[in-house]
Formats: structure tokens, C-alpha cells, sequence
């Protein structure tokens, strides 16, 4: 962090200019991976980073997730952004509740 | 020089590089032109007059790119308004156009919110180039064709007893005319005579795919007996009949190759081509 950090923002505005025109004269992105490297430093200007935004941005460019993710996954490659999978608690604890459920059915017709 | 009113603050510049980096449907070239630009852009002054040959050499691209890169910037994407000798030394100068910029980045946070694609597709369809050839009329509805696509070129197919008239030369020079017929009614292979309509050969009305069989395999057979030569073909034209193309393109239609092999057969039969020792 070079510049001066504002309060409750994450990254300076010296550091935000500078990353955009870093995105902006890189010979080595195309111009689909600056798009979308500069729509995520726009969504995570606030808090940092950004979550679930692959959808967001699809929408937004009016291309497919799959280009998206594509992307993102050339943008990570060279180091310029990361990309983090979390788990999804809810889901994995519904997929166990399924089980679960559908175990006990099974078990009430053998007994029956 | 600009006006102070005119100057854009640092919020303009910043909403400027956003919108540049989200701006879609441009190339790469113009896309490092337009943030060399910003770059340049002296926010107290308004000067932004950076020479071709200082882009080319700081973004490490040709003269030619430059000067691509910025008349697609100015004249299709209306992101910078360009004004010629207008800088120092009777260099270019830009200015960019933040209203536009300031209009796209409004653009992107209502698309953000509602999820909406973008409404100007324009730019992800490339230009094609206008079309050149002539137009065909094959319906008959103006003008009749001057000449038969659906033929074997240089056999000539009507009724009129026209058969073998396709205008060969001959060794002497002379054109190949059987017929009674005027020389001047043929005007080249394939072509018929331009004052009177030509009668059609009685069509039967087969199947469309029957029909681009029998064309295919037509001009398969018109193929076989070009490649045996100028001398063979000239005399093969002379001599074919309907009778033979009818029975060389159902040859050709049961096996590929017979309708050649049936008409060498019936040219030696008829003694039109000798046998090879």
C-alpha cells in the first residue's frame, strides 16, 4: 500500500487510479480480461473483494458465465487477482439433512 | 487552452479510467491509447497533446497502431474529441469527452443493479465487407440469364438440334459449328444467343435432391472428358448428343466414373477417338 488509506475503504484512491491504469496499459491481457478485471476492482472498491460477482458481471457485459469464469481464471493465473471458494455451510448441511432423511425412509419401509 | 470552467476535477479523471477499462467492443490498441491519454491529460491546464511517435514509443506499438487506435477512440467510441494541430508544435490534441464517460459508468451501476445486459451491441458485430458480384436474376422475373448454370459447361443441351454448337476452336482457328447455324449465335461456351429465347430441354420434375444429382453428376462426367485433352474434348463435343448425356448421366449417377466410361465406350465404338497402341 502506497498512498494514503482513506477510512473504512480498503485500498487508497492513489492505489485504485494506479491499478486501473495499470489493467488499462497491459499489453498482456485482452481486452475481455481488463473489462472484467476493472468491473471487479470497481465492485471491490468498498470492502476489498467481491463475492459471487462471476454472475453480476456476465449479466453486466452481457456475455456467459463461462467466459467469466474463464477470465477470472486467466486473471489468477498471472497473479492479478485471486479468487477464493468458500464453503457453503447451508448447502452442505442440506445435502447431509437430505441423507439423513432419506435414510430413515428407507428404514421405516424395511421395517414395515 | 481550455477554460477553467472546463477543466474536469480528479472524481472525472477517475470515473474516466473506469469507464475506459469497461468499455466493451473496442480494441486493444485503442484501449492503452485512451489510458496514455488520461495519463497525458493535465488536469490544470487541459493540455493533452502527446505526439504519435511518444504513445508508440511509451506503449511499445507502431505509428500506425497509434494513429488506428485514435481515430477508433475519437470517430467509433466518441470517448476523446480529437483536434487536429490543435496541441503545441501543431501537434494533435484530445480532450475527453466526460460526459460520455461519466454516462457509461452510470450505465454500468444500473446494469449492476437491475442485472440487465448492455443495450448497444453494435460493437460485438464485426463490419462486413459490401458484397461486389453482380446480381443474378435466376427467377426470370426481369431478365432471363444469358447463361445456363445448371449445365455442364461447353455442352451445349438443347433441342433445337444445337447439339455439339459450343464454340470449340479448332486447330484452324475456326469455331466449331455442325450446324447451319450462324457463327455469330454463339458467343462462347455455354452461352446462347442473346436476340431469341432459347427452348428449354422438356423438364421432368424430379425431386430437388434428384435434380442436384443429375447436375452433379454432369459436370463430373463434363470434367473426366475435359481432363483427356483439348483435341479429345473438341471432337467429344462435336460428336455428343442428348441421348448420350442422358445415358453418361445416368451411367454416372449409378457408379462415380461410368458416364466417362460410357462415353469413351460409344466415341471408339463410333470411331470419333482411336484406341492408345
Amino acid at each position: 500500500m502506497t498512498g494514503a488509506q482513506q477510512d473504512n475503504y480498503p485500498f487508497a484512491a492513489d492505489d485504485l487510479e494506479t491499478a486501473y491504469l495499470g489493467i488499462g496499459v497491459s499489453r498482456n491481457l485482452s481486452v475481455l480480461d481488463k473489462n472484467i478485471a476493472t468491473a471487479l476492482l470497481i465492485l471491490s472498491e468498498r470492502r476489498g473483494s467481491a463475492s459471487g460477482s462471476a454472475c453480476k458481471l456476465a449479466e453486466g457485459f452481457g456475455i456467459t458465465e463461462e467466459r467469466v469464469y474463464a477470465s477470472l481464471r486467466r486473471l489468477e493465473a498471472r497473479g492479478l487477482i485471486k479468487v477464493i471458494y468458500e464453503p457453503d455451510i447451508a448447502a452442505l448441511i442440506a445435502q447431509g439433512d437430505d441423507f439423513r432423511a432419506n435414510r430413515e425412509r428407507l428404514g421405516d419401509d424395511e421395517e414395515s | 487552452m481550455t477554460k477553467k470552467a472546463d477543466l474536469p476535477s480528479a472524481l472525472d479523471i477517475a470515473v474516466a479510467r473506469r469507464a475506459l477499462g469497461l468499455c466493451t467492443g473496442i480494441s486493444g490498441g485503442a484501449l492503452n491509447v485512451g489510458f496514455a491519454l488520461l495519463e497525458h491529460f493535465n488536469r490544470k491546464t487541459g493540455q493533452c497533446d502527446p505526439s504519435v511517435v511518444r504513445l508508440a514509443t511509451i506503449l511499445g506499438l507502431s505509428e500506425i497502431t497509434i494513429k488506428r487506435a485514435t481515430k477508433e477512440l475519437c470517430d467509433v467510441h466518441k470517448l476523446f474529441q480529437k483536434s487536429s494541430h490543435g496541441g503545441f508544435s501543431n501537434r494533435a490534441s484530445y480532450r475527453p469527452n466526460w460526459g460520455r464517460m461519466r454516462s457509461m459508468i452510470v450505465d454500468w451501476d444500473k446494469r449492476m443493479v437491475t442485472g440487465s445486459p448492455p443495450e448497444n451491441d453494435e460493437a460485438k458485430v464485426s463490419e462486413m465487407t459490401p458484397s461486389t458480384d453482380q446480381k443474378r436474376y435466376l427467377q426470370g422475373i426481369k431478365n432471363d440469364p444469358l447463361t445456363y448454370w445448371n449445365k455442364p459447361i461447353g455442352i451445349n443441351l438443347n433441342t433445337d438440334g444445337a447439339c455439339g454448337d459450343t464454340g470449340f476452336p479448332h486447330a484452324d482457328g475456326g469455331e466449331t459449328s455442325p450446324t447451319s447455324e450462324p457463327v455469330e449465335s454463339t458467343k462462347g461456351l455455354g452461352k446462347e444467343p442473346r436476340g431469341e429465347p432459347v427452348a428449354q430441354p422438356p423438364k421432368v420434375v424430379d425431386g430437388k435432391n434428384m435434380r442436384i444429382a443429375k447436375e452433379a453428376a454432369g459436370r463430373r462426367w463434363n470434367s473426366a472428358m475435359l481432363r483427356r485433352g483439348s483435341g479429345t474434348y473438341s471432337r467429344f463435343v462435336v460428336w455428343v448428343t442428348d441421348t448420350h448425356s442422358d445415358a453418361a448421366t445416368a451411367a454416372e449417377m449409378r457408379r462415380r466414373g461410368d458416364g466417362e466410361r460410357y462415353l469413351v465406350e460409344q466415341m471408339l465404338r463410333d470411331g470419333v477417338v482411336m484406341r492408345d497402341a
